[in-house]
């Protein structure tokens, strides 16, 4: 498992740990989408271009799920990957990141209506990396 | 954890003290950096759950805010949550700031090198000296007040802004520094030319070091009276004692009106003018009387005047020893020869001016014009037995000479015969410079409103002075014009369209120009109309005339006071503006028990719920917008509910700071089809009975007449719109972090000082979130009426569906509370916590009134809701607060482990409760036994008096997202 679910009061508090930093990213958005639909019930039919710019790593962690909440809640759109192309630190001394999302369009009857999450959140959040590049991620959904 | 009275209990490492029955604290020592105390509201067993998770620390973390007033607030329903805790109170102070010379503003922030401060004892410093001197000159609540330095930071090589003012005031400042408007604070990139802005045109005299040298030591007394001055910092009195500018304006102002009665050294004045003296007196270590206040009538040129005396004594033997041996006379002044003090004139100006403001504070008379136009000269007096006039002219003429060093001309002494006596009278020029000079840099201790008319005469005379010379360099070019042979029309057309002449001056000038300076122009304010239309306060109200770009590569400066209010408005407060309504029918539970599944069924299909689910009304781009500016009041348009309801809301369910224009396209994105949706969570719509009625008067006259009567609540927010405004401010609050050089201990608490455009954009765009939230929750109402009408077949007006109250729990609002004895606008932040203002605040609705505000802090799923009042202790204890709701006991997952939801619902069934839901895992999530006991929570809101249980309520039917 690269991602698990750990012990928090109220909300989700994820753990990621994955081979790299990029993956590490693909691996988070994963988990925050298993919070609210049926694992593999989601099918790559359509996609989405976008690119995320942040002035440090934990922004640019924040604002990555922020997004993929926000096409879920505004178009409906229900991922069922994430393919990080490209997660570096930017001239201006910030990080920027772009990704390509694989889904389609959110269908309760066959994706399941588990738990909306309403909020990314700085709440216990960690990011560290290992000495052979494998990154962990800790964060909370606010639900 | 011990838990008896008064014990210390550590929990997690955090101390807490018991003060009372449920009042508990967390000392301002636990942390360094902690502005006030954390204090939580819980009986032993909802404070030892709170010490199980982050609460508490969340508690310590919000008390670093800049700008907390009071304390860090926890209601018994605490438990961990973002930046704030879930359940967390704190108010803000709206209004201080730092007076530079020329401008007031929020802070120094961010000035340049050389930027002059004002200091209490009347002397600039350049800013990056400031923090030498300790203390700074504040303006808060537009009354000038005193403010240590707490800190300094510097930043370097940033583009200026240079505003200047009719008034003459001229400041530089970076393009984020805030400056007081009439409408409050306001950035400076965002001040325009005619912007009112506030000054306080005192500039003092530069700062110098005095000469360290002894003017009296313990050898100049009697051992019991060095002792007492001694032990007062007041011996030895050297020359940089940090006494001597209090000591000087007392003697001044003592040559003036004061006298020595028996053990009693007097003084006479104005009642504020007393107050002011008062504080003096303290500082020097002495404990003055209040101010008495006596009717007495005195006899002027054989008419008797009835006048008031004010006066303030201090009994010290200690005190008057000092003053005689700093050479103030021991009896009657006009019966003594007497000069001004040898350590007065050995000090340097700025100290010199605290005796002459002193003086001028009891002696000089006010200024005034003859005309409107040109000031009458000043007149500083004394009056003296003909055997002593001889010195009465010395003492002027010493006066007369330290103020020159100030740029102040004099005009001789003028002696007027009073038979046995002779009045004195030292005239001062009245050519403008000279009064600029007296009143921006001497001016008048100890007599307020003579001080702030000095100030507006200061800017008043350099708006005339910029205004003729304006005139004067037209009539000049004119000339020019004219005699390098330039046409009449030609040398008018060159005179710029906004200059302060008309037509005729122009003709003149060039025809018959005039030989002195020209006069203001026609319209030109009269100074007494000016300065009463002007004075606000301590500060004088000044046009801005131009605001420049400025290249600068040096440092700029920015100090912090420690002034208790710098204004901060929190971001980390407000996730979602949930809140609670309530709404009555006149059925009962036997009406209602045998169609419960016929009715849940009805409410579940007509309001939309659980993830992904879309609202019934699709807006366009402009109806959202409407539904955020107004609230309610648009969908009681709509025809969604009735008039009524609107009443019936906290702030009639319309925030008037609403402004879509600070929302996001993202968020609104998130909003336009969310509108009447339950969501999911902890959200519910649920039917319910009166169990029990604790307080028969309030429930009355909110409409609960019986046991058994069934009633609704909807427990829902403002969705993925008021999410996403809390997102993308986040981020702007985490720059303004950086910006303004704030610290703070959770990066959730990410805030920026209350004026600033990051608070005031955020607080527009959270109004508009809120509006948004109760817009929902009335839809959700609407449709709620609209299934029992189908369900019994009667319309919803015959069955009673009338809304009690909508209260939000999430959210900052601007309120009026009792702060220091004086009543100030607040910002309040609610996080999980719901307004409960008791009997009499204006906020509640009329109906309502004479009872208090109706409170409800909704159950989990299953179990019992409340229905309070606002107590009348809420005020003092919580800023009109109280708890929100059960607060969760065991997290989500662990929930799932401990229950199954069939099984959940299978229990809630058998004791008769009605459930539908979106998802089963939801049931288990929300089951009854994660979450705190609601009803301890209830009990111990009413322990505290904060708002006090109405009605106990129980489930019927439930339907979750």
């Amino acid at each position: 498992m690269v991602y698990e679910f750990l012990d928090h009061k109220s909300d989700v508090y994820v753990r990621v740990a994955s081979p790299s930093l990029s993956r590490a990213f693909e691996d988070a958005a994963a988990a925050a989408f298993e919070v609210m639909l049926e694992q593999g019930s989601v099918r790559c039919k359509k996609t989405i271009d976008l690119r995320v710019d942040a002035t440090d790593i934990e922004q640019l962690l924040y604002m990555w799920v922020d997004r993929l909440l926000y096409h879920f809640d505004a178009e409906g759109f229900a991922l069922a990957r994430a393919e990080v192309r490209s997660l570096r630190r930017a001239r201006s001394g910030g990080f920027s990141l772009s990704a390509r999302l694989h889904g389609e369009d959110y269908d309760p009857g066959v994706h399941g209506q588990k738990v909306g999450v309403k909020a990314m959140t700085y709440s216990l959040m960690s990011i560290s990396r290992g000495a052979s590049g494998r990154a962990e991620l800790r964060f909370v959904l606010d639900i | 954890m011990a838990t008896g009275e008064g014990a210390d209990t550590p929990s997690r490492g955090i101390p807490l003290k018991k003060l009372q029955d449920c009042i508990w604290e967390i000392p301002q020592s636990f942390r360094a950096g902690m502005n006030v105390p954390g204090r939580v509201y819980a009986d032993n067993d909802l404070i030892q759950k709170m010490a199980e998770d982050l609460t508490l620390t969340q508690c310590a973390n919000v008390a670093h805010l800049p700008g907390i007033l009071d304390r860090s607030i926890v209601m018994p329903d605490g438990h961990q949550g973002y930046g704030f805790p879930i359940g967390g109170v704190a108010a803000f102070d709206m209004e201080n700031g730092v007076i530079s010379p020329g401008g007031v503003g929020y802070d120094i922030n961010c000035l340049p090198i050389g930027s002059k401060v004002l200091t209490p004892d009347g002397y600039s410093v350049p800013i990056e000296e400031a923090h030498y001197h300790g203390q700074v000159i504040c303006i808060n609540s537009k009354q000038s007040t005193n403010a240590n330095i707490v800190r300094r930071m510097k930043r370097n090589g940033e583009p200026l802004l240079r505003i200047s003012t009719k008034g003459g005031a001229v400041i530089r400042l970076t393009p984020d520094h805030p400056i007081l408007t009439k409408s409050g604070m306001v950035e400076s990139g965002a001040i325009n030319k005619g912007t009112l802005v506030a000054t306080h045109p005192f500039s003092g005299m530069d700062y110098a070091p005095p000469p360290a040298a002894t003017i009296l030591s313990e050898h100049d007394f009697k051992p019991s009276i060095s002792r007492e001055l001694k032990e007062r910092g007041l011996l030895p009195l050297n020359g940089n004692n940090r006494n001597l500018p209090a000591l000087f304006r007392l003697m001044g102002y003592f040559l003036g009106y004061g006298a020595f009665g028996g053990k009693k050294t007097c003084f006479y004045g104005s009642k504020e003018g007393m107050s002011d003296l008062r504080r003096d007196v303290i500082a020097l270590g002495f404990s003055p009387s209040k101010v008495y206040r006596r009717e007495r009538a005195s006899v002027i040129n054989n008419k008797t005047f009835k006048g008031v005396e004010n006066s303030v004594h201090v009994s010290a033997r200690s005190l008057i020893a000092l003053l005689l041996k700093l050479g103030i006379p021991s009896k009657c002044k006009s019966k003594t020869d007497f000069l001004v003090p040898g350590c007065v004139l050995d000090s340097p100006a700025w100290l010199q001016r605290s005796f002459l403001a002193g003086y001028f504070g009891a002696e000089m008379d006010k200024p005034q014009t003859i005309n409107g136009y040109n000031f009458e000269p000043p007149v500083a007096s004394c009056t003296k037995y003909n055997n002593n006039v001889k010195s009465g002219i010395a003492f002027l003429q010493q006066i007369s000479k330290m103020l020159e060093g100030f740029g102040v001309s004099t005009c001789g002494i003028h002696e007027e015969d009073l038979g046995n006596r002779v009045r004195l009278k030292l005239q001062l020029s009245e050519k403008p410079r000279s009064l600029i000079h007296l009143w921006s840099k001497v001016g008048y201790s100890f007599n307020p409103k003579r001080q702030r008319l000095a100030l507006a005469a200061v800017s008043w005379l350099r708006m005339k002075e910029s205004v003729t010379d304006e005139r004067q360099r037209i009539a000049v070019a004119i000339m020019a014009h004219k005699s390098t042979g330039v046409s009449f029309s030609a040398a008018a057309s060159s005179v710029p369209s906004d200059a302060h002449v008309n037509f005729r001056f122009i003709e003149r000038s060039y025809y018959t120009p005039l030989s002195s300076k020209p006069r203001v122009p026609g319209g030109f304010p009269r100074f007494e109309e000016w300065a009463k239309a002007s004075i606000d306060g301590d500060i004088i109200w000044d046009e801005v005339v131009g605001v420049a770009k400025e290249e600068y590569s040096g440092d700029v400066y920015d100090i912090t006071v420690d002034n208790p209010s710098h204004n901060f408005i929190a971001e980390g407060v407000v996730v979602s503006n949930c809140g609670v309504r309530l709404v009555l029918s006149n059925l009962d539970v036997k009406d209602v028990r045998p169609a419960l599944p016929k009715l849940v069924e009805a409410m579940f299909n007509a309001v939309p719920s659980g993830l992904g689910s879309k609202g019934g009304i699709r807006l366009t781009h402009q109806e959202l917008n409407e539904v955020i500016d107004r609230g309610v009041p648009w969908a009681v348009e709509k025809g969604y509910g009735y008039e009524e309801d609107a009443r019936r809301c906290e702030e009639g369910g319309s925030m008037k700071t609403a402004d879509h224009t600070k929302v996001s396209d993202t968020a609104r994105g998130r909003g336009s089809g969310q509108l009447g949706t339950l969501g999911s969570g902890n959200h519910f719509l649920e039917v319910q009975a009166v169990d029990r009625i604790f307080d028969q008067r309030a429930a009355k006259a909110f409409g609960v007449e019986r046991e058994g009567q069934v009633v609704v609540m909807i427990h829902s927010g403002s969705r993925g719109l008021g999410h996403q405004v809390c997102s993308d401010y986040l981020h702007v609050m985490e720059q303004a972090v950086s910006k303004y050089g704030l610290r703070i201990p959770d990066r959730e608490l990410a805030c920026a000082p209350a004026g600033s455009r990051e608070a005031s954009d955020y607080f527009g765009a959270m109004s508009a979130a809120c509006n948004y939230a109760w817009v929902n929750r009335q839809c959700i109402m609407h449709w709620t009426r609209q299934a029992f009408q189908k369900t019994f077949l009667t319309d919803p007006e015959r069955l009673g569906m009338r809304m009690v109250y909508d209260v939000a729990h999430n959210l900052a609002k601007r309120e009026d509370h009792e702060h220091g004895g004086r009543r100030k606008t607040l910002y309040v932040h609610r996080k999980g916590a719901t307004r409960a203002f008791p009997a009499g605040r204006p906020e509640v609705p009329q109906e309502y009134r004479d009872i208090g505000q109706p409170v409800i802090i909704p159950g989990s799923m299953g179990t019992a809701s409340y229905l309070l009042v606002g107590g009348p202790r809420s005020l003092e204890l919580s800023w009109g607060s109280t708890a929100h709701g059960a607060g969760r006991f065991l997290s989500r997952e662990a929930a799932i482990r401990k229950y199954w939801g069939s099984d959940v619902k299978r229990d809630l069934e058998g004791r008769g409760i009605q459930l539908r839901a979106a998802n089963i895992r939801v049931i288990a999530e929300e089951a009854p036994g994660a979450y705190k006991d609601v009803d301890r929570v209830a009990e111990v809101s009413n322990r505290l008096g904060i708002a006090t249980i109405v009605a106990r309520l129980v489930p019927l039917g439930v339907t979750k997202g």
